[in-house]
């Protein structure tokens, strides 16, 4: 291949080459040559630049091997490590939560109860649930379980009207810094949750997707709370 | 295929999401380390896998995407694989002479100390796909080919005698492997 031969492709492998350190001398001077030459023009060396970088990006990607199994010897030192790193305790709660998997069949009160159990040093987040079905969902004996994410043991309002959405969450965002009102709207046309709260004299609207579990999107969620309130700090 | 951790999670020191990091984790600092000691100190490559991902503990907190992890691991275990590589070739005693002419053959065989350092383009969510179509595409002769060439910088001969691949046709697979990236990375 001479140098007016170098296709685009050829251009990115010797870039590449070039760009890992593995290039001969020969190459080196190939490629110089045809920079200098000028006949490619600025956007394809661009564009060959990017794709380079990119393909550089990928490869510790892709090295990985599928058959290793972790040693689980090395669990526990790792998990020294996690503690040691992360040095806040363990937000209470969310022991709280692990033990809730099995409780949210059971009812919801005592849910409830449960997630507004005190804690030293974290502040209390009370959850209020609203599902938005701005379709409408036919209700009474024909009602539609299609759609639904919230368990039925959770107390929930559904609204199809944003306007009345809007007044329900101002009512319940807010709370003092030791019991913080998490709004949590289920949005059925976009299959995601909307969440807010007020973290200091802020509103912060996150929105979440829905990942498995009910236990499990919540657990998501109390930990993306948390974690802003942190950061306030 | 091991599920990918969450992040957030993570960073709340939850305990199952470690675990399941640690799963996640292991088979790229297995392999990294593999390819940096796997010919000349076999027994420490799994030390050398723990270890990286020990260190990477620490990087968790400034990573915005669970992806980024990944790509710093690979980068502490190929360094740390070098620096093992080079402490064994090295007597200390006396400043960091070699040993032996042997030693310093070995030394000058260590590859070089660091994969740069790339700040990933593929932290993202898309990335998950885009690996998925990657290794879908590449089969296991072509991915290690050109991951021993542009990531650890072997030669030919040293490619095929480490994963028994005939010393011919490791150039057109390293050339068909990254075509096959390419074509892949430009749909994106």
């Amino acid at each position: 291949m001479n140098d007016g031969e170098m296709k685009n492709f050829d251009l990115v492998e010797a870039l590449m080459k070039r760009a890992s350190g593995i290039e001969t001398k020969e190459e080196g001077e190939r490629l110089d040559q045809l920079i200098i030459s000028g006949d490619i023009s600025h956007e394809d060396m661009e564009q060959a630049n990017n794709e380079v970088e990119s393909l550089r990006a990928l490869l510790p990607l892709i090295d990985e091997d599928k058959q290793a199994k972790f040693p689980e010897y090395a669990r526990e030192r790792l998990q020294t490590k996690v503690k040691e790193t992360f040095k806040k305790p363990l937000n209470k709660r969310s022991t709280t939560l692990s033990f809730l998997k099995f409780l949210v069949p059971i009812s919801a009160a005592a849910f409830l109860f449960l997630t507004l159990l005190p804690t030293a040093s974290q502040p209390d987040l009370n959850y209020h649930y609203a599902t938005l079905d701005l379709i409408g969902t036919v209700r009474g004996e024909g009602e539609k379980a299609e759609g639904k994410f919230f368990p039925d043991e959770i107390s929930q309002t559904t609204f199809s009207d944003l306007s009345e959405l809007d007044e329900w969450k101002q009512a319940n965002e807010g709370g003092q810094s030791q019991n913080i009102n998490v709004t949590i709207v289920h949005d059925k046309i976009n299959g995601n949750l909307e969440v807010s709260f007020m973290a200091g004299s802020e509103i912060v609207e996150k929105t979440v997707p829905i990942e498995g579990t009910f236990e499990h999107t919540l657990k998501k969620i109390e930990a993306t709370v948390m974690l802003e309130l942190e950061n306030l700090k | 295929m091991d599920s990918v951790p969450d992040i957030t999670l993570l960073k709340r020191r939850d305990t199952d999401e470690w675990d399941k990091a640690f799963k996640w984790l292991w088979p790229t600092a297995f392999a990294v380390s593999r390819n940096v000691l796997g010919a000349k100190l076999p027994n420490q490559i799994e030390d050398n896998a723990i270890e990286a991902i020990e260190a990477v503990i620490e990087k968790v907190a400034d990573c915005k995407l669970v992806t980024e992890i990944k790509a710093i691991l690979a980068r502490i275990a190929h360094n740390k694989g070098v620096d093992t590589l080079r402490k064994h070739y090295t007597i200390k005693s006396g400043g960091d002479k070699v040993s032996s002419l042997n030693d310093e053959k070995n030394l000058q065989d260590i590859p070089d100390t660091t994969i740069e350092d790339i700040d990933s383009k593929f932290a993202s969510e898309d990335t998950r796909d885009l690996l998925h179509k990657v290794t879908d595409k590449l089969n296991e002769k072509e991915r290690k080919c050109v991951i021993s060439f542009y990531l650890h910088q072997k030669s030919h001969k040293e490619i095929s005698k480490e994963h028994d691949i005939p010393i011919g046709s490791i150039g057109v697979t390293i050339t068909r492997a990254l075509k096959k990236m390419s074509d892949l990375i430009q749909k994106m």
